[in-house]
């Protein structure tokens, strides 16, 4: 009896860790309408501040904290309020994640250029003498761990007061559900706002500077896996309820000692199950649970007031410019090609190579995001799964290589509409997190599987040959590249512009409306869902063959979170737009940071020589972009280009006038569907 | 991502050096095991082929490294020790009438870069050779195609020639190819020299780390097989990332376990060490890459009690190596981190010098690649235990003729916060034993000096 009590006593214990967070996630989300999955690594801001100033620099206690918890972390949510959120109060659920995903991607490498604790060690907490244990019914909690445990419950108790009993926390949850109905009422939405972000980093503040006592690290790796862990309990209470969640987060931390103490040790359960946890819950619950299937997420009832999001440039064309601009770019392909291919060495073929292959994979996020309209997180699990899949055909079936991609594609796809079939019915962010945990459940189970990734040694993809073409060589494997992405582009232009396209389009904006002129939303997705899932796994099987193993690394849920951000930064819905996101996403690391930036540096200032910049630049470049999401939903480039083509329009129709130029073309007025590459 | 991070870090662990092979075969214990007249490495032959200016007189290399690891330590450490040595090879006038430049420092923060950087570093930067310490090294297939002389941390499985795969014959590094499942006579050793009976084995889920998990089992096999008097009393090979090991050391305490072994990072053995504090449990770590000063200064005394087994000679064997002596002097006065990663990537210029040198002042890539494979007791300095490159590129798992004649390792124990010497002999830090599988424990063990010449 001792031993299972104090198993339970341990449990509550780690479950008061996750519980820190998943009330600090479900705060945000109350207060700001936001799914602030960058909520740890505003806490790695706090946490790093804290060791630097305490630890390294031998601060006092006291003063370290007031400077990371109270005045720095308060501080950020301000900034984020002001300088982000408070414009993206009326935006789609959806681009706020997004925006809140650019964040997750980008803070770390922020605070790393001044306070880089990687390398830190022992990490001490904010109460003295943090180590000195106290036995309690068989479990030996120490006074670390004890801070933990009573901080995370006064700051749930404090938390449901608040929004309970005081007029400031009906106020924020006003605000929140409607900032223009709250105005109406007298309330001052922009004041109220930057409380909310204020009181949400204050705990993200709190749990960075405690939770380092646990991981024994200082680093956003280590917040971003324990709020991973802790979005289960999050779901668990809908996403709204700080005591549902609080209780979710101590149970499943419960539940995780009994497994951890009382499984047996070295078997497939425990192998298995210790790992994937927090995913399985969370899958289960998002899958199972009745009330999360009919819950609407936090949005503005005013904001199908607002104008539909601007069309693709292209639409905005005239004939004349359409020719134009083909021809133009035609002809810059065309020369792209002669360079790459006539005079290119064996790294800009590799990257050109790259650059197709990565087009492919993200025509993947332009069909699911750009297209349905949703967000997924497992589109590096679908490349992964056709690079597997294509590398365990060809290796151990010895099968045609250029069958194993195709299958490679057909068993993503397969997976993917199995995948969709429960999750589509959630919609929203619901459908993103459950496109998560399942990316998460293969990184953690189904890539040890030796018939899936090989085990130690990742598994041979040899390249295709097709008859008496044998695509050894670079440069025929660029030319099959080249062709399967104008394959794929034209799929999915012709998806976009064709009926499902239709359908999707006007499921995204208005479901109901949809649903009444006879159309089936959940078959149009499932559709979509599927093709992206294809794409993917078809991108993912020539990845594995260009590299010649199908390695794990390539395709790891972190990374499919970081082409999504690149992706929507740049263009989520065009094929251009991925083209674009696929150039960056390759040379920004391999060219620009590596070789052209530095020799800028180099050559405009004497006094410093630069070598190459750390390629975690690019998330910060790429992060910060992905904040614009709201603003230019249809990328940054886009957004550009949009204005590029309106001046060179203006500048053709004085020229063809000679008097007064032509207005610029109604954007929304060119519609949604234009016939954008 | 993570599990692979992992994965990597996990791979050094303690029975990881078993392939190592040292060779009786004397050599010398200076910075060079040379064939060429001492007089001809300052001749100048020009021509000779991509990575060497005839103009500017520079041996060009590239270095790739993972600036910044996402779960701790900074790997661009291995490039200031690979810079430090070669200034103070270019300030002693070079080799063969040239410097030894590092032309390019490339990140692979992520290891997604690690084709791409290959690439580079053999297309635009035109690198004689390539120095890598990364997370993942996917390029490494690209490099052997390319035959280009390759020094590597050697933290990563891809140093063996893989399955279909080209020849990585052209790889170097610190060790061989690793066995991550290969039970060593070491652990079992010490564990009886210790009196220790009940043993712990911690690894991570073979998701999050395929090599964890197969070190974890080759260490318990390792406990089978050589030393049947000590218990595996508990075996857990499914921690994920950042776990909780709470329960772990407490049914660790249940079963009376008094020594741990792990395939993990400093990062999880130091909560590990905090969590045995904690619950009073009565035993003591072999700690995996934990040979860091500075971290152990800090660490407030959780290892006290603790095994390491450093890769290099430690700084702290009495008498001092000359070698170390002139790492230590060096970087101090250069300003650079002495830490086993700078120690790893001064080594490997070591290495890279020494293949210039027996290739001779008509050096080519394949003939310095050549040089070294024909070395069977390479020791840059006397720094490692001798590797014999005629056979430890190939994968030694299952490969009895690929190991050495010994399989060597420098004990320490931590007083104090100090790393402390155990089982040697003046002079002599490694102590070996005979790496066949088959061979017992023997009653006494072999001693050898920084000169694996000068072994018992």
């Amino acid at each position: 009896m001792e031993k299972l009590l104090g198993a339970i006593i341990d449990g509550i214990a780690f479950g008061c860790v996750y519980a820190l967070l998943a009330v600090g996630l479900t705060l945000a989300y109350k207060t700001s309408g936001v799914f602030n999955i960058a909520f740890g690594v505003q806490a790695f801001a706090s946490g790093a501040i804290y060791y630097q100033l305490h630890v390294t620099d031998g601060w006092g206690i006291l003063p370290a904290f007031v400077i990371a918890v109270i005045i720095v972390a308060p501080l950020i949510g301000l900034i984020l309020d002001r300088a982000l959120f408070r414009y993206l109060r009326s935006a789609p659920p959806m681009a706020r994640l997004i925006t809140a995903l650019g964040l997750l991607v980008a803070i770390p490498q922020i605070v790393l250029l001044k306070f880089d604790e990687t390398d830190a060690v022992n990490p001490t907490g904010i109460v003295p003498g943090g180590t000195v244990v106290y036995h309690v019914f068989g479990a030996s909690l120490d006074r670390d761990q004890l801070s933990i445990m009573i901080l995370a419950l006064l700051v749930a108790a404090g938390l449901s007061l608040l929004f309970r009993y005081t007029a400031l926390g009906i106020r924020m949850r006003a605000v929140v559900e409607s900032p223009r109905m709250a105005e109406l009422s007298g309330t001052d939405s922009d004041r109220i706002s930057s409380a909310s972000w204020m009181l949400s980093s204050l705990v993200a503040g709190l749990a960075g500077v405690l939770l380092p006592t646990v991981t024994q690290q200082v680093g956003d790796l280590y917040y971003t896996t324990l709020l991973t862990a802790a979005i289960a309990a999050v779901v668990l209470g809908s996403l709204t309820s700080i005591p549902l969640a609080f209780g979710g987060a101590v149970g499943l931390g419960v539940v995780q000692e009994l497994l951890n103490r009382f499984l047996p040790t070295n078997s497939v359960l425990a192998s298995n199950l210790r790992p994937s946890l927090p995913f399985v819950v969370l899958f289960l619950v998002l899958i199972l649970s009745p009330r999360l299937r009919n819950r609407k997420e936090l949005s503005d009832p005013l904001a199908s007031v607002d104008p539909p999001p601007p069309a693709p440039a292209s639409g905005q064309r005239s004939r004349e410019l359409t020719i134009g601009t083909r021809a133009a770019g035609v002809l810059f392909c065309a020369g792209v090609g002669y360079y790459v291919f006539f005079h290119g060495n064996a790294s800009v073929v590799g990257q050109a190579i790259q650059v197709a292959i990565y087009a492919i994979i993200f025509c993947s996020v332009v069909v699911i995001t750009g297209i349905a309209g949703e967000v997924s997180f497992a589109q590096a699990t679908f490349a992964g799964i056709g690079g597997f899949a294509s590398a365990q055909l060809a290796t151990s079936a010895g099968m045609s290589v250029v069958l194993t991609i195709i299958l490679g594609g057909v068993i993503a796809a397969v997976i993917g509409a199995l995948l969709a079939i429960p999750a589509l019915r959630l919609g929203g962010i619901f459908l993103t997190l459950a496109t998560y945990a399942f990316a998460l459940f293969f990184d953690n189970v189904i890539v040890s599987l030796s018939w899936v990734s090989g085990g130690l040694f990742p598994i041979v993809a040899p390249r295709p040959q097709m008859g008496s073409i044998d695509f050894a060589s670079d440069k025929s494997y660029l030319a099959l590249c080249l062709v399967i992405l104008l394959i794929v582009g034209v799929v999915v232009i012709q998806v976009r512009s064709g009926t499902t396209g239709r359908y999707l389009s006007a499921v995204r904006g208005s479901e109901v409306a949809a649903a009444s002129v006879g159309i089936n939303p959940m078959r149009a997705r499932i559709v979509a869902f599927a093709l992206s899932a294809g794409i993917a796994g078809i991108g993912g099987a020539l990845l594995a063959s260009y590299e010649g193993h199908a390695n794990k690394i390539d395709y790891s849920a972190t990374l499919g979170l970081f082409w999504v951000v690149i992706v929507v930064t740049l263009g989520p819905r065009t094929v251009e737009g991925a083209i674009q996101a696929a150039i960056g996403f390759v040379l920004f690391p391999a060219r620009v940071l590596t070789d052209w930036l530095p020799w800028l540096i180099n050559h405009v200032q004497p006094f410093l020589h630069v070598n190459s910049l750390p390629v975690a630049t690019q998330f910060i470049f790429f992060g910060l972009g992905a904040v614009t999401y709201a603003r230019h939903p249809e990328g940054v480039l886009e957004a550009n280009k949009g204005k590029s083509l309106a001046k060179v329009q203006s500048v053709i129709d004085r020229f063809k006038r000679g008097s007064t130029p032509k207005s610029t073309p109604d954007v929304a007025a060119a519609g949604s569907s234009g016939s954008a590459l | 991502m993570l599990g692979v991070v992992i994965a990597l870090l996990a791979a050094a662990c303690g029975n990881s050096k078993s392939q190592s092979a040292p060779s009786t075969t004397p050599v010398n214990t200076g910075p060079v095991a040379t064939t060429v007249p001492k007089a001809d490495l300052n001749e100048f032959v020009p021509g000779r082929g991509p990575g060497v200016d005839d103009a500017k007189k520079e041996i060009r290399v590239a270095v790739i490294t993972t600036k910044t690891n996402p779960i701790g330590g900074k790997y661009a450490q291995y490039a200031d020790g690979l810079q430090a040595y070669f200034d103070m090879i270019n300030a002693q006038g070079g080799i063969y009438g040239r410097k030894l430049v590092i032309v390019k420092n490339r990140d692979d923060t992520i290891g997604l870069q690690n084709v791409q950087q290959v690439q580079s570093s053999l297309s635009d930067d035109s690198a004689f050779a390539t120095f890598v310490a990364t997370l993942q090294f996917t390029g490494a297939d690209l490099l052997a195609k390319a035959k280009q002389p390759t020094f590597i941390w050697n933290i990563n499985p891809e140093m063996g020639t893989p399955k279909g795969g080209p020849s990585h014959d052209n790889i170097f590094g610190s060790l061989g190819a690793l066995c991550f499942s290969c039970g060593g006579h070491y652990l079992p050793w010490l564990a009886q020299q210790e009196g220790y009976t009940k043993i712990g084995i911690l690894a991570y889920s073979k998701a999050t780390s395929a090599s964890s998990g197969l070190c974890a089992d080759g260490t318990r096999e390792s406990y089978t097989k050589y030393a049947p008097n000590v218990k595996v009393a508990f075996f857990d090979d499914s921690l994920p990332f950042s776990a909780d090991i709470t329960a772990d050391v407490t049914r660790m305490k249940e079963a009376g376990v008094q020594f741990i072994n792990t395939c993990m990072d400093t990062n999880e053995v130091t909560k590990l060490a905090r969590e045995i504090k904690k619950q009073g449990l009565n035993a003591v770590q072999q700690l995996p890459n934990a040979y860091d000063h500075d971290a152990l200064a800090a660490s407030g005394g959780v290892f006290n009690g603790s095994f390491i087994n450093p890769q290099y000679v430690p700084w702290e064997a009495s008498p001092q190596s000359p070698a170390t002596q002139q790492f230590l002097a060096y970087t101090s006065a250069h300003h650079v981190t002495t830490v086993e990663l700078s120690e790893d990537g001064w080594l490997m210029g070591a290495m890279f010098l020494d293949g210039l040198k027996l290739a001779g002042p008509s050096f080519t890539k394949q003939k310095v690649i050549d040089a070294l494979n024909t070395q069977t007791a390479e020791s840059p300095g006397g720094l490692i235990v001798p590797i014999d490159w005629t056979k430890a590129h190939n994968d030694p798992t299952n490969n009895l003729a690929v190991r050495g004649k010994y399989e060597c390792d420098a004990v320490m124990k931590i007083v104090d916060d100090k790393f402390v010497p155990q089982f040697t002999q003046p002079g002599k830090p490694w102590i070996c034993f005979d790496p066949n599988p088959s061979a017992p424990i023997p009653k006494e063990v072999t001693h050898m000096s920084f000169a694996p010449g000068g072994q018992g």
